[in-house]
């Protein structure tokens, strides 16, 4: 019994190496390509450049969606800032979920809102919207005051109203660059079959702010930030590259996306009985184009666009990637008809297969990976070199590629100008991989219970929407 | 209810009037400012639906001189504008309009926008 007992673990042991080696290896590769394309970028885009096509007639105006519910603290700051960003055409339209607290009343009387009665098409379906509001003094200005449906809902009735045929979602209290529309807008200037771009989401905690303006990059100074900005890091500049660059971008955040407006329409919008909305439109959007036959693409662009504030508590920190782990699962389960089919590309055969492998079930195999050798050892049924050899797969691997996606950054943007601070983001490198990445592992598995225990849980998920809390 | 459409193109003042009759109300044409003012002084329709921008005199001043007139300034005045131009709109209403509506419009749901910004949806 004991012999069988041994091989088994061994054998769950080197399945679990194998996956840690294959994780980092893909990693590494991104990197690599993430590089590549880093540096291709900056070539091409030099601010002369972006300045040419600023003032080119053919850049084409963008609408600005900010969905907002319970804002009344930040709501005039933060929309001060959005109307002052700098692009030739653009509206904002903020839509008021129906906030319980004072939103509409700060906007109204901020902005010098008149109640206008409009009438307009509106081609998404949409919980009612009650009013619509303009202002004399900011004429690129619509607020939107519709029934609570949600995030989703909220960014659909914007999408319905938006003028320019391009749409750029937001959080309300994303942090945008004053360039953030001109780079946004870059990938469809250069292809006009870019059906969608994601910019990227850099963690604002430890940076200073005036006006809605980063003015000052630091690293955070709470260990909990620091750690998910070298996450972020890692996730965007060196995975969403890669991903984007093998066209099989699957998610754009909610903090920051730019849309055609006519490919969200022909889709009907956002999904509102999801969790994970930002990611589920990325998917439909694939699956339809190729669906119909078209020629199209979806990038992520990769300077500094949006800056976002990450949670400093552990509680709020474990809800979230809970919630992160439950939506990847949902948008896995609704598209599971492409996953492994050759006639969805890259997207079928590489991206879906790949978050359903290591975003899905990677923290089951690597929890599972974890208890196994702790227990093999205790029992004295395992080798240590196993121990070691998971060690070096798992953590020092894991390390490397944190550190290559600071190095990344460091030779593509260099947005943390002092060297202090530049030593604190390989610290936090290095320590995101002892303790931090096993935590979430486990957020993330008792995120995988939830989702198979409570599949209800989801409707009450999605109506309190996008409290930051 | 009866209704004055005020605008300078042809294709639109047809697809629109067969869409507001369509809807029940009982439509009267005027194809510029000039016109619209003596029909509406003439007609006292219940609603103007006005087009934003027109030649010679534009939605906005026939809108203002409406509203300048005791005998015709409580007809509400819905105006008509083009997607591009929804920016200024906020500067009619600042002249005492009821509302406005976006071109280009779904005929189908013409009516049900003309009532939905007069509030009686």
């Amino acid at each position: 019994v004991r012999a069988h007992l041994v091989a088994v673990l061994t054998a769950w042991d080197l399945a679990v190496l194998l996956y840690f080696v294959t994780v980092n290896t893909i990693y590494l590769l991104f990197c690599v390509i993430a590089f590549v394309r880093l540096r291709d970028h900056r070539r091409r885009w030099t601010p002369r450049r972006l300045e040419a096509v600023l003032q080119s007639p053919a850049t084409p105006g963008i609408s600005v969606i900010a969905p907002a519910y319970n804002e009344e603290a930040t709501i005039r700051e933060s929309l001060r800032s959005l109307l002052l960003l700098h692009y030739p055409e653009f509206e904002v339209i903020v839509v008021n979920d129906g906030s319980k607290d004072g939103t509409l009343r700060e906007l109204i009387a901020g902005f010098g809102l008149l109640r206008a009665p409009a009438g307009y098409d509106q081609p998404i379906a949409t919980k009612p919207v009650q009013a619509v509001y303009r202002s004399l003094s900011n004429t690129d200005l619509i607020v939107l005051d519709k029934v609570n449906g949600g995030k989703a809902d909220a960014i659909n009735a914007g999408i319905n109203a938006a003028r320019y045929p391009l749409v750029c979602v937001i959080d309300a209290d994303s942090l945008l660059e004053d360039q953030a529309l001109t780079r946004a807008a870059l990938p469809f200037i250069e292809d006009p079959s870019t059906l969608a771009a994601g910019g990227i989401v850099r963690v604002v905690n430890g940076c200073s702010v005036e006006a809605g303006r980063v003015t000052r990059v630091g690293i955070p100074s709470s260990w909990l930030a620091g750690l998910q900005a070298v996450e972020y890091l890692r996730a965007f500049l060196a995975g969403r590259v890669a991903q984007s660059a093998m066209n099989s971008l699957l998610i754009i955040s909610g903090a920051f996306g730019i849309f055609r407006r006519d490919a969200v329409v022909a889709i009907a919008g956002f999904r509102h009985d999801t969790i994970g909305e930002d990611m589920e439109i990325v998917t439909r959007l694939h699956r339809h184009a190729m669906d119909t036959g078209q020629r199209y693409r979806i990038v992520f662009q990769p300077d500094p666009v949006c800056w976002t504030e990450v949670p400093e508590s552990i509680g709020i920190l474990r809800n979230q990637r809970n919630r992160w782990q439950r939506g990847t699962l949902q948008v896995l389960s609704y598209h599971r008809g492409m996953i492994g089919r050759p006639r969805y590309g890259a997207v079928g055969l590489f991206a879906m297969p790949y978050f359903l492998i290591f975003e899905a079930a990677g923290p089951l195999i690597e929890l599972s990976g974890y208890l196994v050798t702790v227990l093999a050892l205790v029992f004295g049924l395992l080798d240590w070199r196993f121990a070691e050899l998971l060690f070096l797969a798992a953590v020092l691997y894991g390390t490397l590629i944190s550190l290559a996606a600071v190095l990344l950054e460091e030779i593509s943007f260099r947005r943390y100008p002092r060297l202090s601070d530049l030593m604190r983001l390989v610290a936090f490198a290095v320590f995101e991989n002892f303790g931090y990445r096993q935590l979430t592992t486990w957020w993330r598995v008792r995120g995988i219970v939830d989702f198979f225990r409570n599949k209800q849980g989801w409707g009450t998920m999605t109506r309190k929407g996008f409290t930051k809390a | 209810m009866r209704l004055l459409l005020v605008e300078d193109d042809v294709d639109i003042q047809i697809v629109a009037r067969k869409a507001l009759t369509r809807a029940g109300f009982a439509v009267k044409v005027a194809g510029n400012g000039a016109e619209a003012l003596a029909a509406a002084q003439a007609e006292k329709p219940d609603v103007i639906l006005l087009d934003w921008m027109m030649p010679d005199m534009d939605g906005p001043d026939v809108c203002r001189q409406l509203k300048a007139d005791p005998a015709m300034s409580d007809i509400p005045v819905i105006f008509l504008t083009a997607r591009s131009q929804q920016a200024e709109i906020a500067r009619g209403l600042a002249l005492g309009a009821a509302g406005y509506i976006v071109k280009p419009f779904d005929a189908l749901n013409l009516g049900d926008q003309v009532r939905a910004v007069l509030g009686r949806a």
